[in-house]
Order: C-alpha cells, then structure tokens, then sequence
C-alpha cells in the first residue's frame, strides 16, 4: 500500500486585487499557514510523500520573502518528502523561481521535479512528473509517461498541471491540455493533476485536488461555498489496484456567494439566517447580491444589520446592492418629518427616484434611505435625551 | 396689549414718584424737549421686561445718579381686555415683584414666571440683555436706521407667530442638522474645509498606486526582458555547435598560419636568388660603362688640345689690338681739351651780350613807362580840380529835394493865409499919386491883405486890416513858419532861391560825371601790370621808373659800360656772340665723341684679352682633369683586362637566373588575407563568448536585486483596484451628499421665502406707499436685505438714512402686526424716529402709523412736537404723584 497527499494551486503570492488590504493580508497569511496545516494533517496520517501538482506560486516573479515562506514552512516537516512541480504560474522556465529556489538552496525534503523522467519514490512507487516547461504548451505534456519504463509492479503515479477538458472554440488550440484517458494510455495508477481549483474527479485514476485554500467567489453547482479548501489523501493498495481518494478539509477560509430577494421587512430575517449557516463569520467571505423593494425604515434595518453588521463580523463582505430599491411608504416619509423643507426634500427625491436618468434615480434612492436614516437618528437621539 | 399707565420712582432720572397715565388704545405721544426724561420711560419698560426683581444688576443702573435709592416701576396694561398691573421694585435680593390682576395676586418669581407667560418672555434670555421679541418692536433713541434686532427669544416668538399663518414649512432644527451634517459631509469629501477631501485624497492615493504601478510594471518587463536575454545568453553560450565552430575555426587558422610561413620561406629564397642575379647583372654593367667612359674621356681630351692652339693664336690678335686703341686714345684726349678751352670763351662772350641786351631792354622800358607816367599825373591833376568843384558845391541832391519841400511847404502856407486875406483892389486914375504900403502903383492893381495893408494918396490914408480871427492868426504864423525854414534852407545852401539851387544842383551833377569819367581814365592809364611789377595808380609807375632806373645803373656797371647801346645794336651783338657760342659748343662735342670711341674700342680689347686669356687657363685645367679621371679609371687594368672580366660577369648571371626559375613563386598576401580573415573571425569568437558570459554576470548580478517585480506589480494592481473601489464608494457617497444637499438647499430656500411671506406682505403694503415701483428682498433672519428697483438690487446699507430708517419701522411695523394678529401681546414704541424723513413720505409714514393704530397701541417718545402734530393720538405727560 502506498498512500499520499495529492494537492496542488497553492498559487503562493496571490495578490487577491479588489479586497481591503486587511483582508488581502489575512488570505496571503492562510496560504502559508495551509502549508503547515497540509504538513500536519500527513504526518497525522503517516503519509511522507506530498505531491503538488503545479503552481506552488501564483507568480513568476515573487519576492524573495513569498519565495521563502512555503520552503520555510515544509522545512519544519523533514519527514515528509514534498514533490514540487512547474505549472502554469510558475512554469519550468530557466532562470524562473524554480533557477531561484536552486540558488538560494533547498531543504533535503522539498523536491523539485523540473524534467519529465521518473522519480523513485520510495521503493514501491514511481513519480512521473510533467511538468510545464513554459506558461502555455500546445502539446501533450503527458505523452512521454506512455513510454516511460519503470520497474515491473511499480506504481507508476502521474503529476501533471493543465484542463483535461478544452474550453476555447473551435479552431483554436487547448493550452497544457491533459487527455482524460492520459491513465490508461500509459498505465498509470493515479494521475495527480493540478489547475481547477475544485476537487474533482475525472475518473477512477485521474483527480484534480483543488487549492487547498479557496480564492475565489465561484460556487459549485447550486450551493454557496466555492470549490477547494482540502487536499486529497491517496492511497493504492499496488499496482493496478482502484486508488481510494479522501478529501481533507485543510483551508481557512470559505468563499460563499449568495443572491437573495428582498420584498418586505420578514425576508430581512431569512437572509440572516441564510448567512448564519455558512459557519464562523470570521472565516467566511460573502458575496451578497440583494434586489427587490423595501420600505425606507426596512431599508435603514438593512443597512444597519447588512452593511454594518454583517460586514463587520465576516472575513469579508462584498455586498451588491444595486437592485434593492427603495418603496416609501407615508409612515416613511412622515419619519423623515411630517412637515417643512425636510419633507418636501424626501418629497422631491421620492420623484426622482422614478426618474428616467437611471443614475440619478440611483443615487436618488440612496440619498432618500440616508435622509431616512439621518432624520431617524435624530429622532432616536432626541428620544434619547429626553429619557436621560 | 395695551398699556394704560406707567409709575416711576427713583428711575435714573425720575427722582421721587411719576406717573404716566391716560394712554390712548391707538397713538400716544409724549412730546418733551431733549433731556426731559423721554428715554428713560422706555428703559423703564426694558426693566420690567429684561430684569428680574432680583437682579443685582439693575438696581446700580437704573437708580439715579449719586442716589442710594431702589428703583421701581409699576406698569398697568392691558390683554385680551384683562387689565394687569405689574411692579417691580429692583433692591437685588430684596428686590420685589408684584403682578396683579382682578383678584389675582403673584409675588416674587411667580410674578416674574407669570409675567413670562403674558408677554412671552424666555426665562433664559432674561437678564441676559435680550429683550425678546419687544427689542424687535422698540425703536430706541438714535437707533432708529437700525433694522430690528432679532434675539433667539425674538426669533422663537416671531417663528411661532408665522407658523401659527403659514403652518411648518422650514423643517425647524431636524432640517437644519440634517442639513449642516450632509453638508460637512460634502465638505469633507470634497475638501472645502480643512486641507483636503477623502475624495481628493482617494484619488490622489489612485493616482499615486497607478503612477506607482506603471513604474513597477516598466521594472517587472524589464526584469522579464533581462530574464528572457538571460535564457538566451545561457543557452548560446552552452550551444555545442557553436563552441565546435570556434575550435574548427582555430584549426583553421593554425593550418593557415603554417602555410604562409612556408610561403614565406620560399619567397625569401626567391629573393636572395633574385639578389644574385641582380648584382652580377649590375657587375656587368659596371665594367662595361668603365669601358665606355675611358673611350669618350680620351676623345674629349684630344678635343680640348686642339682649343687650347687656337685660342692661343686669337689672344695674341686681340693683344695687338689693344695696343693700337692706347695710341689713338692720347690723340683724342689732346683736341678735346683744345676745345674745351674754346667753348669757355665763346660762353663768356655771349654772357657779356645777354647783360647788354638786358640794359638796352631796360632802357626800353624807361621810357616807356615814363611816357604813360607823364598821362596819367595830367588826368590825376584834373581829378583833384573837380572834387574841389564839387567839394564847393553844397546842394546835393538830397538838400535840393528837402529844399524844394520846404518851398512848397511855404507856398502852401502862404497861399492858405492869402485865401482867408482880403483882397484889396486899387485902382489909381491917371495922374493920382497912390501908394500901397508906400510901393507907388498905378492903375488897377489888386493887393492880398495878409497884413494891414496902407493905401495912401494924396490927403488919404486908407488901412486895409485883414479880419483878426484865431485860424487867421494860427495861419500866418505858420506861414511865417514855413517861409522862415524855407529861407534858412537857402541860406544853407548859399542860393537865394530855388532856381538858383537848381543850377548849382545841376552842375554838382556835371562835376560828378566829369570825376566818375577821369578816375576810369586813370584807371586804364595807370591800372598797373602785376605781371611786370607795376602797382596801379601814379605811385605805381613812379615807383617802377625808379627801380628800373636803379636796376639798369647796376647792369651797366657789371657789363662795364656806362651807356646802355640801343635795342637794335644790342640785338645783333648779341646774335653773334650766339653764334660764336654754338660753333665752339659743336666742336667741342665732336672731340668727345672721338674721345669716347677710342676709349670704347680700347676698354673692348682689353675686355676680349682678359677673356682670352681666361678661356685659355680653363681649357688648361679641363684637360688636366680629364687626365687624372682617366687615370683613375685605368686603374692599372687594360682595355683586355675589363673585357675578360665582363665575360665573366655574364656568365655567372645566366646561371643564377636559371636557378630563379627553379624557386616556386607562391603569393604570400593571398596567404595572409586568409589568416587575417581567420584570425579576426576566431577574436570575434571568443569575444563573442567573453561578452555573453560578461552578459550573464551582469544579468545574473543585476537580476539578483531585482527579482520579486512581479509580486510588487500583483500587488500593486491590488492596491489600485482596492483605492478604485473606494474612489467609487466615496464618489458615492458625495453623489448622495450632494444631492441630498441640493434637494435640501433648494427646499429650505422654497420652505424660506414662504417663511417671511407673512412679514414681506405686512412690509411691502407700507413701501408701496413710500416707494411705488420698489420691491423689499427679504433675508432668512427677517430682515430686508435690498431694495429691487427696475431688477436692480440696491443692499440696503447703501441706501439713504432716510429710507433705512422708514424700512426700520415698516419691519417693526409687520412683526407687531403680525403678532397681535397672532393675539401675541405686541405694541410698537418710537423713541424720537422718522427724524431723517422728508414730508412726502413723512407723510406717508404718518398716515401707516394711523392705519396701524386701529389694531396696535404705539407710544411715540419724540421732542419734535409739531412734526408730530400730524399725527392724531392721545398726548401724554409726566406727573409728579404725591
């Protein structure tokens, strides 16, 4: 039996453009904690061999610090064997990270697979990397393994980087592209692939990872969650034998995206209680795209458990709200005030929101909920000082 | 309300108790002189209304001067037909407050909260100096262009009054926070306050990420690009074929080296063989030309005998000739000075005759010039007589007229005077002696009696009298006058009358032509000639007979004769000795010309033996010089000798040319181009491999320091889509802001001039009055901004005091209407107003109180008692009480 932890899409160095630096900081910081968590969970299991299917970097060019950081963390787990290949971020071009990573010295356990040739791995197994000697590649990177010798009842596990499946038109060539039947033309056991950033599975013997961390709002099928956040442990009882693959939760955060309609005060609540199944805020990112219609003191009810709330307890909040218009009803209006200028303004704005300028009636709508929530906050500060 | 009395004791200047009483529901007038005291009422009312009974304030100022007194005032009034009396005695702590009405009785505070409530008051603005609405009513002394000024107190009562008309429509305090909190919001989105906007400053940080990033990104290619020529270099550098091209290269080179040194060698045999041959050719030429030149130096020298023969034999010509040339010479010499000898004495004759033909020219010229000497003293002579003639002469032509107009000057008078004389007409009959001024006359004689004119005959004397009269007198004296300067112009003259000076006049112009004509004369005669050294003039021809005279004396006596001959005699002596000169000059020539042959052919001679001799002495030595050369070249070998040698030579060159044929000729910088061409490929090699592995150091080295771009453009580019995110946050933000305050803005402004429509209407009905065709600009605060008249917009502190003043009270005017119409307690008070305004509007505004007075009290405080007799009302006075 020859058990190990197939993972891939690191993608070290992610810049993770549009978030707030603080949370740009905290997703850079999970990336290398994931290396430590992926070390840990081996060594709970026994297992000594990692294989990283490609893009340990999201970059070509990192600093000398992203560089270090996941070398440092495998560094502190000597008994695992961490087997690193090329892929499309950080292709095997010379003078690449992988020329830096040689030069700046490597710990005996992390293991570079930068030529298409068999590596033992222990003596029970060989590992048949291809890895991506450039960004793009228009041809089978996998074939040579059809040709590869190994010894007779060897594993023979596969590593490649690249879609099994093309998604450009017709006419155009598929880069890094893997055939989905790469196992069974060169009898592998196992065919460890990198680049989806889901877990997948191909078939029997051919399984991307996923990232081990999720970095992006890209929910799988009809939930919310995005796909990634585990590693897989292998295990092959010998040569020929079906691999058992296990999926292990190793990420921090989770990456929810969620749409939801709001048309009156009560759908307010079942939004809360969507969002308060996806797990601990802190480790949640959440996509929010609300639309419908609420009335302006529903509208404020948002605002304050939505935009403030919520945001402040998740990891992140990215909330659209672009759809979710507001409905004054008088008792709105009469909130605002019951007379004077005040009033004829929220008035006014009511006008404009059903204007035909689709900006202007935008910002109209927003303009009115804040005049509701301004004039609200007066009369509750003056409720309140006349209690105290 | 309505006041009906007020009581003072001890107030400022109200010593003792006061009172007021019988006030009008309308107009009431206290019409005093100045410093009576008017003012002080309405301070007294002020008490009541801004101080508290216990205020330790107002008893120090509203007691009177010097006094230790409380102050006290006690005011009767009346609203809603309540009558209410309120006292205030101001002691500070023990001050008392006393508010009654019908059976209702308050003290103290209670007096004081009461009284707030009837006239609505503000407790808190109390003692504070405001006086609430009322200081907007009131019109103090000298205040009266000031526009009301409104108090928080008044504004509160004024705000309530024209809401309780026109409903809420400024939104009170919720819309003016809400709008100062969205416009500091704007404001510090945008950065009008403070040093800059969120929004400013997000851009700014966009910006400076872009500008940031846009290098990084220039940096992150050129580390690509450094990284891409790294692969290359690396990759050209390890490339085998090329590193066996070099080696194949230096091969070549060494086999092309190799065969230009062989090369080389062989050329160099070449050359000695070439050498060889060379010289023994040259041997053979040597001997030969030595051959030669003995034959052709033997030849001159047989050439050079046979010259030096025949030169001697011409030199010994020449040499005869010579000697010949020196005897005729001598012979020559001797007739040249012989005639020599006689030129000098044919010279001395002919200057001898020259001096002599000098004097008889002299001579010549004597008398000559005598002759004309002798003519021209003779018209000298008659020039001095005329210019005596003329000198007698006085009557110039200037006397002659000034004379003639002094006789004509007399007639004139005289015939002026006969004109106003009586004429006499005598007439004497034949036989009767009759005299007229004892002249006898006879027969019919007619007499002018310029004087008395006497006509005597025998036994009668008549006396004919001109008539006297002033003209006749003033006539004849300037007759008399006349006649006199017209004598004495005579007498000057040397004439005795006029025709007489014509005479003299007209020969004075004869002597004048006669002198005119004999200075010409003389002139011509005597006008000198410079070029002969005469000046003109008389003096001129005496002067040069004399210097003639004087010249020939010194000629004759160096020609030793004492006579001068005659021109004739001494013209032909002279000719002769002329003569004589030029036959002697002739011959003389002729002996130097013989002369100068001789000594011509003589210098030749010896010219042409020196020559002789010198050509013979040269050819001497040429031949001597040809002997030694030959000898030389002899050099002790025969003509047999040389010929053997050269055969040898000849020889000797055949077979070195044949062995030159045998030596290869190979081209050696064919050769060498070839290592040239190889050894410059092979440097540029190596080269080539030196500059690519100089090219990876530098690469490697500067790579090294440079790697990680790509993160800092990543993040980077993650910076800038986060400030992007939050440029269009803040952005809208400020759209909501902004709008909501324009929305409110405009609101506010619409809700405002709503607001004072109540005081506008109440203000613009009295204005129309005073100003027809004028429109009042009403601010927030109540107040008239501006006049606009023809849509031109006049701000009211620029209009005249008069206007400002009558504006003054049509806003107070409003406000006391508007509140009574509100049944707020309201009355107006004007302490010595309207002073400024002129009697049209005067009137105007006399009639706008009267009308105002059917619904308000006005108390009129003023000294101008007839200017305000206009103005029908109750008149009131203070009354000593008690």
């Amino acid at each position: 039996m020859f058990k190990f932890i197939h993972t891939s899409d690191w993608q070290v160095g992610k810049a993770f453009g549009g978030f707030p630096e603080e949370v740009r900081g905290a997703l850079r910081q999970a990336r290398t904690e994931m290396v430590r968590s992926i070390g840990r969970v081996s060594m709970e299991r026994g297992i000594s061999h990692v294989l990283v299917a490609g893009d340990v970097y999201d970059i070509e060019e990192p600093s000398e610090l992203t560089l270090g950081r996941p070398i440092e963390a495998m560094r502190s787990f000597p008994a695992i064997a961490w087997h690193l290949m090329p892929g499309n971020h950080d292709s095997a071009r010379s003078e690449g990270i992988w020329a830096r990573l040689v030069d700046r010295g490597l710990p005996h356990n992390v293991l570079l697979h930068l030529e298409a040739r068999p590596v033992a791995l222990g003596t029970e197994a060989f590992l048949l990397p291809s890895p991506l000697p450039r960004r793009r590649s228009l041809g089978d990177l996998t074939q040579w393994t059809e040709e590869a010798a190994t010894p007779e009842g060897a594993l023979r596990i596969g590593m490649a980087h690249g879609p099994v499946v093309g998604f450009k038109g017709e006419g155009e060539m598929e880069e890094n592209l893997v055939p989905p039947g790469r196992p069974v033309a060169s009898g592998l056991d196992y065919l460890a692939m990198g680049d989806w950033h889901g877990v997948k599975r191909i078939g029997p013997r051919l399984w991307y990872s996923g990232t081990p961390e999720s970095d992006r709002f890209k929910p799988i099928e009809d939930g919310t969650i995005s796909g990634g956040g585990s590693v897989l442990e292998v295990v092959i009882e010998g040569h020929g034998a079906t691999p058992q693959v296990t999926p292990i939760q190793v990420g921090k955060y989770s990456w929810h995206t969620l749409s939801w309609r709001l048309l009156e005060a009560g759908d307010l609540l079942g939004l809360q209680d969507a969002v308060a199944i996806m797990g601990e805020p802190g480790r949640v990112l959440l996509k929010l795209s609300v639309e419908g219609a609420l009335p302006l003191s529903g509208l404020a009810t948002f605002e304050e458990a939505v935009r403030r709330r919520m945001a402040a307890s998740f990891a992140h909040l990215e909330l659209d709200a672009e759809r979710l218009v507001p409905d004054p009803t008088e008792q709105d209006l009469e909130t605002i005030d019951k007379g004077g200028f005040v009033r004829a303004a929220s008035e006014r704005l009511k006008n404009l929101c059903a204007g035909i300028d689709a900006e202007r009636a935008r910002v109209a709508r927003l303009a009115l909920t804040r005049l509701y929530v301004e004039a609200r906050a007066i009369q509750v500060g003056a409720i309140r000082e006349a209690a105290e | 309300m309505k006041i009906k009395e007020i009581a003072l004791k001890d107030f400022m200047k109200w010593r003792g108790s006061w009172r007021i009483d019988g006030f009008d529901g309308g107009v009431n007038k206290l019409i005093e002189e100045n410093e009576y005291g008017k003012s002080t009422v309405l301070e007294a009312l002020k008490a009541i209304l801004q101080f508290r009974h216990g205020s330790s304030v107002a008893p120090k100022k509203f007691r009177p001067f010097g006094d230790k007194v409380h102050p006290e005032v006690s005011v009767l009034f009346e609203i809603g037909g309540v009558p209410w009396r309120i006292t205030k005695r101001f002691a500070g702590q023990s001050g008392r407050a006393l508010l009654e009405s019908g059976g209702r009785r308050f003290e103290g505070d209670a007096a004081e909260d009461e009284l707030e409530q009837l006239l609505g008051l503000r407790s808190a603005s109390r003692g504070s100096g405001q006086t609430g609405v009322w200081g907007a009513l009131w019109i103090d002394q000298a205040q009266s262009v000031q526009a009301p000024a409104l108090d928080d107190a008044a504004r509160e009562t004024l705000h309530g009054a024209i809401e309780t008309q026109v409903g809420k429509v400024t939104g009170g305090e919720r819309g003016r926070r809400i709008l100062e909190r969205v416009r500091r919001e704007v404001a510090e989105l945008k950065g009008e306050r403070g040093p800059k906007g969120r929004f400013k400053a997000a851009i700014e940080s966009l910006e400076e990420t872009q500008s940031e990033l846009e290098q990084r990104r220039r940096e992150a290619a050129d580390v690509e690009g450094d990284v891409v020529r790294l692969e290359r270099v690396i990759e050209e550098f390890g490339d085998e074929d090329a590193q066996k091209a070099i080696e194949e290269l230096h091969r070549d080179l060494a086999t092309a080296e190799g065969e230009v040194n062989g090369a080389k060698l062989l050329a160099a045999q070449r050359s000695a063989a070439e050498s060889a041959a060379e010289c023994a050719r040259i041997e053979v030429e040597r001997l030969e030309d030595r051959m030669r030149r003995r034959a052709e130096i033997v030849k001159r020298m047989e050439a050079a005998m046979q010259k030096i023969a025949a030169a001697e034999e011409g030199r010994l010509d020449v040499e005869r000739e010579a000697t010949s040339c020196a005897t005729a010479s001598s012979g020559a010499s001797k007739k040249l000075s012989d005639a020599d000898n006689a030129l000098k004495g044919a010279e001395a004759s002919l200057a001898r005759s020259k001096q002599v033909l000098s004097s008889a020219a002299l001579l010549t010229d004597i008398s000559r010039v005598e002759a004309t000497l002798r003519q021209a003293e003779e018209i000298d002579q008659e020039i001095l007589r005329v210019r005596a003639a003329l000198a007698a002469n006085p009557v110039t032509e200037q006397a002659l007229t000034k004379l003639e107009t002094l006789v004509q000057q007399a007639e004139v008078a005289a015939a002026a005077l006969a004109a106003g004389s009586p004429d006499v007409e005598i007439e004497a009959s034949e036989g009767v002696s009759v005299s007229v001024d004892g002249r006898a006359i006879g027969g019919r004689v007619t007499v002018t009696a310029i004087d008395p004119v006497e006509v005597r005959t025998t036994g009668l004397a008549v006396r004919v009298r001109p008539p006297a009269s002033a003209d006749r007198e003033q006539a004849k004296k300037k007759a008399d006058q006349a006649r006199a300067a017209a004598d004495a112009a005579l007498a000057a003259l040397h004439v005795r009358s006029l025709s007489d000076a014509l005479l003299k006049a007209g020969q004075r112009r004869e002597d004048a032509a006669a002198l005119s004509g004999l200075q010409k004369q003389l002139a011509v005669v005597a006008g000198g000639r410079p070029e002969a050294g005469i000046e003109p003039g008389v003096d001129g021809l005496r002067v040069f007979v004399e210097a003639t005279r004087q010249a020939l004396g010194e000629l004759l006596k160096v020609a030793g004769i004492n006579v001068a001959p005659g021109m004739q005699e001494a013209t032909k002596d002279h000719a002769e000795a002329t003569e004589a000169w030029r036959s002697a000059l002739a011959s003389r020539a002729e002996a130097a010309k013989a002369d100068r042959d001789i000594a011509i052919r003589k210098s030749a001679a010896d010219e042409r033996l020196k020559l002789a001799d010198g050509g013979l002495a040269e050819a001497k030595r040429l031949l001597e010089q040809e002997q030694r050369v030959l000898e030389g070249l002899n050099a002790g070998q025969s003509d047999v000798d040389l010929a053997m040698r050269i055969e040898a030579g000849r020889t000797e060159a055949e077979r070195l040319g044949k062995a030159l044929a045998e030596i290869p000729e190979i081209d050696v910088d064919a050769a060498q181009l070839k290592v040239s061409r190889l050894q410059r490929a092979f440097k540029e090699a190596e080269k080539r491999r030196r500059d690519l592995e100089d090219e990876r150091l530098r690469l490697e080295s500067s790579l090294g320091v440079r790697r990680g771009s790509g993160e800092a453009v990543a993040e980077l580019e993650a910076k800038l889509a986060e400030f992007e995110r939050a440029k269009r946050r803040i952005a809208d933000e400020a759209a909501v802001a902004e709008m909501l305050t324009d929305v409110l803005g405009t609101s506010e402004k619409e809700a405002k001039e709503r607001y004072v429509a109540p005081v506008k209407r109440r203000v613009m009905a009295g204005l129309k009055r005073l100003i027809p065709d004028a429109e009042a600009a009403m601010n927030d605060d109540m107040q008239i901004g501006a006049l606009v008249r023809g849509g031109i917009e006049e701000d009211v502190e620029r209009l005249s005091t008069g206007t400002r003043e009558q504006l003054a009270v049509l806003v107070r005017l409003a406000f006391a209407e508007m509140l009574a119409e509100n049944n707020l307690p309201a009355m107006l008070i004007l302490d010595d107003a309207l002073v400024y305004s002129d009697d049209r509007r005067l009137e105007e505004m006399f009639s706008i109180l009267d009308d105002a007075s059917q619904r308000l009290q006005l108390l009129i405080l003023t000294c101008h008692g007839r200017m305000w007799q206009r103005l029908p009302g109750a008149t009131l006075s203070v009354k000593r009480c008690g």
